[in-house]
């Protein structure tokens, strides 16, 4: 399974590989910002899941998930985030996020929630 | 929800206990509060990488400046404590985290406030210490000193508008 992980702080996008890793996820494509995830996800085609921050610099997260989704792409998205007030999460799922996860997190609920928004492989 | 950003120490109070929340769950080693002030502590250094440092802005009806200043052993503790990242000079890792400090810390801050009307900036982060750092006229922030694994931290928060 791949996964496309967004954030333009690298020691994040280091945390969250390590959670992937631990679970059946052994290929996790990254990005620093929403244009070179866009870039990265292409058609879409081998994505199981995005993981994305909010504030990035060039595209932020909510415009990310605004621009998959306006394109017709089904694919599970995930946003972890400082962003914690009632109207960013509402927009958030509005834009289309199937899950929400504000940082500072528990490793054990990024993990559960990673679970829970990825299929399971019948192997794993 | 409306707004609080009616002074610094109001302020100050909410990054303090950010702090306690972020190092508390991304972190192993406590940090503890120890004083505030509105002088300078005294041991701030100037010196290139005995401290470095996380400046960040919320931007609102008020305007507020937070930069938090660990010194180097702390910032290396943290970047251990949150990624086991091992080294024994500030390189490109602990830079991150430092950052990523920064954005943790404000955007949880952020939320106490009351932040819908609030918009945070991306971090900055100096290599260098509050000791370096010139403060103009009519601005005077509020400093607070803690103690992170035995190492120093400062915050100075500035609010104004």
């Amino acid at each position: 399974m791949k996964v496309l992980l967004v954030d333009d702080s690298g020691v994040m996008r280091k945390i969250i590989a390590r959670n992937l890793n631990s679970l059946w996820i052994d290929d996790v494509v990254e990005a620093a910002d929403g244009v070179e995830a866009l870039e990265a996800f292409g058609d879409g085609e081998g994505i199981d899941l995005v993981v994305t921050d909010w504030n990035m610099p060039n595209m932020n997260g909510l415009d990310l998930v605004k621009t998959i989704r306006k394109n017709g792409h089904k694919v599970p998205i995930m946003m972890v985030t400082t962003e914690s007030e009632r109207e960013q999460v509402l927009a958030a799922i509005q834009a289309g996020v199937n899950d929400y996860l504000v940082k500072p997190f528990d490793q054990d609920m990024l993990t559960m929630k990673l679970e829970r928004v990825l299929p399971k492989p019948s192997n794993a | 929800m409306t707004s609080c950003l009616d002074t610094d120490t109001e302020v100050s109070e909410v990054v303090d206990s950010a702090m306690a929340e972020v190092i508390g769950m991304m972190g192993s080693d406590p940090i503890e509060r120890i004083e505030s002030s509105r002088e300078s502590f005294g041991n701030e250094s100037t010196e290139k990488d005995s401290q470095i440092s996380v400046i960040m802005s919320l931007s609102g009806e008020k305007k507020v400046s937070i930069c938090i200043c660990l010194a180097k052993q702390a910032a290396m503790l943290w970047a251990r404590n949150l990624i086991d990242h091992e080294t024994e000079e500030i390189d490109q890792t602990v830079v991150d985290a430092v950052g990523e400090l920064g954005n943790m810390v404000v955007g949880s801050a952020k939320g106490r406030l009351g932040g819908t009307g609030l918009s945070m900036s991306l971090p900055s982060v100096i290599r260098t210490g509050l000791g370096s750092m010139e403060i103009p006229s009519g601005i005077d922030p509020l400093r607070t000193r803690f103690e992170f694994g035995g190492h120093d931290v400062f915050t100075m928060i500035s609010v104004s508008g």
